[in-house]
């Protein structure tokens, strides 16, 4: 089997097909932090894509409630399980976190799912969820660990959940394009969308058994299966509603919570991101490693990154986001002035933001976080569409407008 | 224990064996048929994926595979009556080996008239195994009692958990594949060893060039197009391969090796009874190869002196 | 090497019986070259499993194994399938039966799989006998897929039967725009599989992964479990309406494989149990169905009596020689 290099994992892997990169690539950044679980993404889409008849229980965009829900159930326990069978308590890592680009989390020493399976019947070592996992999408919604007497209190909280936002991660290495035998998935060279030819699938469900996320899924009135599309035609630009500019996908513009940063980022040689420090994606993935990737250890180098939610013990998360947990809660807590400014653009505008810049503003304020006092400054951002033209300017500190009293009419 | 019980066949009452007269000839004709046969139908046929898209290209290979199947019945009869003709050489002083080879043949018959079933084949594959292993009473020397043995037990051990799966369609217990792969393991092992077990005493060096010449040919299909290449080793030989690759393609330097080193030296009827042996495959997958098996395993102990049965 | 004269002789009667043998289509060796004769019969036949006639014609059984050649392997489960054949009118009718205990036609079970069975023909355009593994290139296959997911209608009427009381509120569109092509892309773009009305897939591969739909599904069938045993009917008129697929003729030979899928193991794509091509005549003549194969018979009967005689022969020789050891 040919070998691909994973940066998110620091090192060579096995995988089906050589390597073949994309121009540029479809990611995301997610800010856990800020989600209040409105499922109004979720909706957005659905109405969009899966609202037809056999669609029923396809969700391609969800937000569970961790660590007891998960849609379908325990998709991702059971990845790990599969994982750890397979070479039993060896899933670590090595090196520290802060590396180059090519290896910025240190080095996983563990299996992947590629080379978990047994190549014969599988690819990727995988399941297929059964109806009943698929039929609860948010289950155990808000739900907690157990509360403790004496309470609560940062940086860890004993009592905890967060929501985790899921969609395809349109990965670099995707374990369906890997499983499907007969060529139907396939990931674009213009943006690394990953698609199902609806014209070729035959259902065999080998992708929805290999996705280790379980975000192909099986449509029984037509038995095809079906995944997330990644909104393509407003990515292009090709729907009449983008005027054919470069638009995020449904469910990351309508985000209420303004957790949701899409962007489409450059590759270069080895599948690692071309330096482009001025990419807002870039500079929180490579920069300030404050985005982390969804279980980098099944291997398929996903796209989606998220910051991590700071009250929930670190275990957790290091076996979710991987060992750069610690560092990018720290950088999140006391962000640099190019993030907090980074953080305004969230939701700032529907175009996708291919650069940005940052102009200085005097300081405005002291905070004591942690018991540190940190300086807060009025910075400007400004983002730039993929031609260089400006499409948002947005300061840190909102605009105070004194409105003239008036009457109320009630 | 088989090695106490060898006793020569032939050597010791040349005469009492009229039925012998045929079998140099049976022997030739069946070998010549059976290579034919392999050729067109079984390699050639299984690989048109590879033969380019030119008309005449393809009309000569559309006539060779035709050619193929008409020789498939001819290498089966002759198969058929070397066997037969093997078995009444041996009936006087080998009836152990002699009573279930013929027992075999009218199983084939049987077989043939009522049509394939999976107790006729299960009761095809047994009798096979046990006249394969009855030959161990009757090796000439300490060498050849020990190659007849890795074969007999190599191939009685598929056969074995073949028959079980057959018996399985009639609600039996199939034995574990594991059981087939020690066997295909064993019969490799027994051909890797065949220079020194069945081979000419004097070698030359051109034997031995000879022999890694077809050991590279081999290696070099099996890690240049594995899937062809397993599915021939699995289609023609039935070999699953569960050994590494390299092993396969040294086994088969080492049997070319020994054949033309036996050739060289005139041992004609040994080199004919081995190329039988590898004809016939690991757990013949038809009638045809397991007499082919079985015809070249017992002529490999009736060899005898040059010159036998008519010195009267 | 000595030569004797009566040896040459019988080698040489044997490669004649062979060659004759092997011209007439008669069996030398058991399991390999397998054939299925399809007669001529005078009455149509129905298409149906259970139709009358299919009691009277032989059948033949072919051997299956687990697809072991490439991604993904499989299968295992079911070891030999049961063949028979017929042909009316230009048409031509076979049956595969094969034992399987469970019967899997699932509906819009997301986890489960439905039974399969295909038939594999050379492709009319193919310049010589293809790869029984899915053919190669300039030398396709046609293949003839029945699902019994299906032929039970799975999908809309499925989701119906199961959910009575189910709605779908199409989101505020119209209901006949959420039904349309736009909404069910598979069906929209005309991948059979997506198709309801129909239980047999027409499908051409030339390697590994190209299988696709032909341009003119015209194979049909009908398929029924009972007792622990699926039977399957296909029909297909001799000539097909698109030159990628199998032609027939009566009085002519071609080639046919079968591919088996167990739902209950989850058989899928290559995940499946699989035979080499067989033979497939199908006979000039009309004939009544018979129920015996007397050709194999009369050949059996023949070569019992050779066996006879080599018999009394070796025991002649044998009484011939211990005389002769006597005498001495």
């Amino acid at each position: 089997m040919p070998a691909v290099h994973n940066w998110q994992l620091g090192r060579e892997m096995t995988y089906r097909y050589d390597p073949a990169y994309p121009k540029l690539q479809f990611a995301a950044v997610f800010n856990i932090n800020r989600c209040i679980a409105c499922q109004t993404c979720t909706m957005a889409c659905k109405s969009t894509w899966t609202l037809s008849e056999g669609q029923d229980l396809m969700w391609w965009n969800n937000v569970e409630t961790k660590p007891f829900g998960g849609y379908p159930r325990n998709w991702d326990v059971k990845a790990l399980k599969l994982l750890e069978q397979s070479n039993p308590g060896k899933q670590t890592w090595s090196g520290k976190p802060g590396g180059p680009k090519d290896a910025p989390y240190g080095k996983f020493d563990g299996k992947t799912l590629f080379e978990a399976a047994d190549g014969d019947q599988q690819v990727v070592s995988g399941y297929i969820p059964t109806d009943e996992e698929w039929t609860a999408p948010n289950i155990y919604e808000d739900t907690a660990t157990a509360y403790p007497k004496q309470g609560v209190s940062l940086p860890e909280h004993s009592a905890w959940f967060f929501y985790l936002q899921r969609l395809c991660n349109h990965c670099a290495y995707p374990a369906c394009v890997a499983a499907c035998p007969r060529n139907a998935v396939y990931k674009r060279p213009e943006d690394g969308i990953v698609l199902v030819d609806q014209e070729r699938c035959r259902g065999y469900r080998k992708c929805v058994e290999a996705c280790p996320y379980k975000k192909s899924m099986y449509r029984p009135t037509t038995r095809t299966s079906e995944k997330c599309i990644g909104c393509y035609p407003r990515v292009e630009g090709s729907d009449p509603a983008t005027e054919g500019l470069p638009t995020e996908t449904r469910c990351m513009s309508v985000c209420p919570g303004k957790i949701r940063l899409q962007g489409l980022v450059q590759i270069g040689d080895k599948g690692v991101w071309k330096e482009d420090p001025k990419n807002p994606l870039y500079h929180m993935v490579h920069i300030e490693q404050v985005a982390l990737p969804l279980y980098p250890q099944f291997g398929t180098q996903p796209n989606i990154y998220y910051i991590p939610p700071r009250w929930v013990p670190r275990p957790y998360l290091r076996q979710m986001f991987g060992p750069g947990v610690d560092a990018a809660i720290e950088r999140y807590t006391n962000p640099s002035r190019e993030m907090l400014g980074i953080l305004q653009l969230f939701r700032a505008s529907q175009q996708i933001v291919f650069s940005y810049e940052l102009v200085k503003g005097p300081k405005v304020e002291e905070v004591v976080v942690d018991g540190k006092t940190r300086e807060i400054f009025n910075d400007t951002v400004i983002g730039f569409d993929s031609k260089g033209k400006e499409i948002v300017r947005i300061s840190v500190l909102e605009p105070f407008v004194e409105r003239p009293g008036y009457l109320n009419s009630i | 224990m088989a090695l106490q019980l060898t006793r020569p066949v032939l050597r010791s009452q040349p005469r009492l064996l009229a039925a012998a007269q045929f079998l140099p000839t049976l022997m030739f004709a069946t070998v010549a048929a059976a290579l034919v046969e392999l050729t067109l139908l079984r390699l050639l046929s299984r690989v048109a994926i590879h033969i380019p898209d030119v008309p005449a290209l393809r009309g000569v290979y559309s006539a060779a595979v035709q050619a193929g199947t008409v020789t498939f019945p001819v290498a089966a009869l002759l198969a058929a009556a070397l066997v037969t003709v093997a078995a009444m050489a041996m009936l006087p002083r080998a009836p152990i080996l002699a009573i279930p080879a013929l027992a075999l043949l009218g199983a084939q018959a049987a077989l043939l008239v009522a049509g394939e079933s999976a107790l006729g084949t299960a009761a095809h594959q047994w009798l096979l195994a046990v006249a394969l292993l009855a030959v161990l009473f009757y090796s000439t020397s300490r060498r050849m009692a020990l190659f007849v043995a890795g074969v007999g037990v190599a191939q009685a051990a598929g056969l074995a958990q073949a028959a079980s799966a057959n018996l399985a369609a009639e609600g039996g217990r199939a034995l574990p594949l594991s059981v087939a792969g020690a066997g295909e393991s064993l019969l490799l092992v027994t051909l890797l060893a065949a220079p020194v077990l069945v081979g000419p005493r004097r070698w030359s060096r051109r034997d031995v060039i000879a022999g890694g010449v077809v050991a590279l040919i081999g290696a070099g299909m099996l890690f240049g197009n594995a899937s062809t290449a397993r599915t021939l080793a699995l289609w023609t030989f039935g070999l699953g391969m569960p050994l590494p690759a390299l092993l396969y393609a040294i086994t088969a330097g080492a049997m070319a090796a020994t054949l033309i080193a036996l050739l060289r030296t005139g041992a004609i009827e040994r080199a004919g009874a081995l190329t039988l042996i590898v004809l016939g495959g690991f757990v013949p997958p038809n009638s045809y190869q397991a007499g082919l098996l079985l015809a070249g395993v017992m002529l490999l102990v009736l060899e005898q002196p040059r010159g036998p049965a008519t010195t009267d | 090497m000595k030569w004797s004269k009566p040896a040459v002789l019988l080698v040489g009667a044997l490669v004649i019986a062979g060659a004759l043998a092997g011209l007439t289509g008669v069996r030398t060796a058991t399991s390999q070259a397998v054939t299925l004769k399809a007669v001529a019969v005078a009455d149509k036949p129905e298409l149906n499993p259970d139709w009358a006639t299919w009691v009277k014609i032989p059948s033949v059984d072919v051997q299956l194994t687990n697809q072991a050649v490439t991604y993904p392997k499989g299968g295992g489960t079911v070891p030999a399938v049961s063949l028979k054949a017929v042909h009316h009118e230009n048409t031509l009718y076979i049956r595969a039966s094969w034992k399987d205990q469970t019967e899997n036609v699932p509906s819009i079970d997301m986890a489960a799989f439905t039974d399969a069975v295909a038939l594999e023909f050379p492709g009319k355009s193919a310049v010589s006998v293809p790869s029984f593994c899915m053919g190669q290139p300039g030398s396709g296959v046609n293949i003839w897929q029945w699902k019994a997911d299906a032929q039970a209608g799975a999908g809309s009427a499925a989701l119906a039967k199961l959910y009575p009381n189910g709605y779908a509120d199409s989101s505020g569109f119209p209901e006949e725009l959420t039904k349309a092509a736009l909404y069910q892309p598979a069906f929209g773009l005309g991948n059979p599989v997506a198709r309801t009305d129909a239980a047999v897939q027409t499908l051409v591969a030339q390697a590994f992964g190209t299988l696709s739909a032909a341009a003119a599904q015209d194979a049909t069938g009908a398929g029924m479990w009972r007792n622990g045993e699926w039977s399957v009917v296909f029909t297909r008129p001799f000539s097909a309406a698109d030159g990628d697929q199998a032609e027939f003729a009566a009085g002519k030979n071609t080639n046919l494989a079968v591919a088996v899928w167990d739902g209950a193991n989850g058989d899928r794509a290559g995940q499946k149990n699989v035979s080499q091509f067989v033979t497939l005549q199908l006979s000039g003549e009309l004939v009544k169905a018979k129920s015996e194969d007397w050709g194999a018979l009369w050949f059996g009967a023949i070569l019992g009596g050779v066996l006879v005689v080599l018999g009394l022969a070796a025991l002649g020789w044998a009484g011939v020689a211990g005389t002769a050891k006597e005498r001495a």
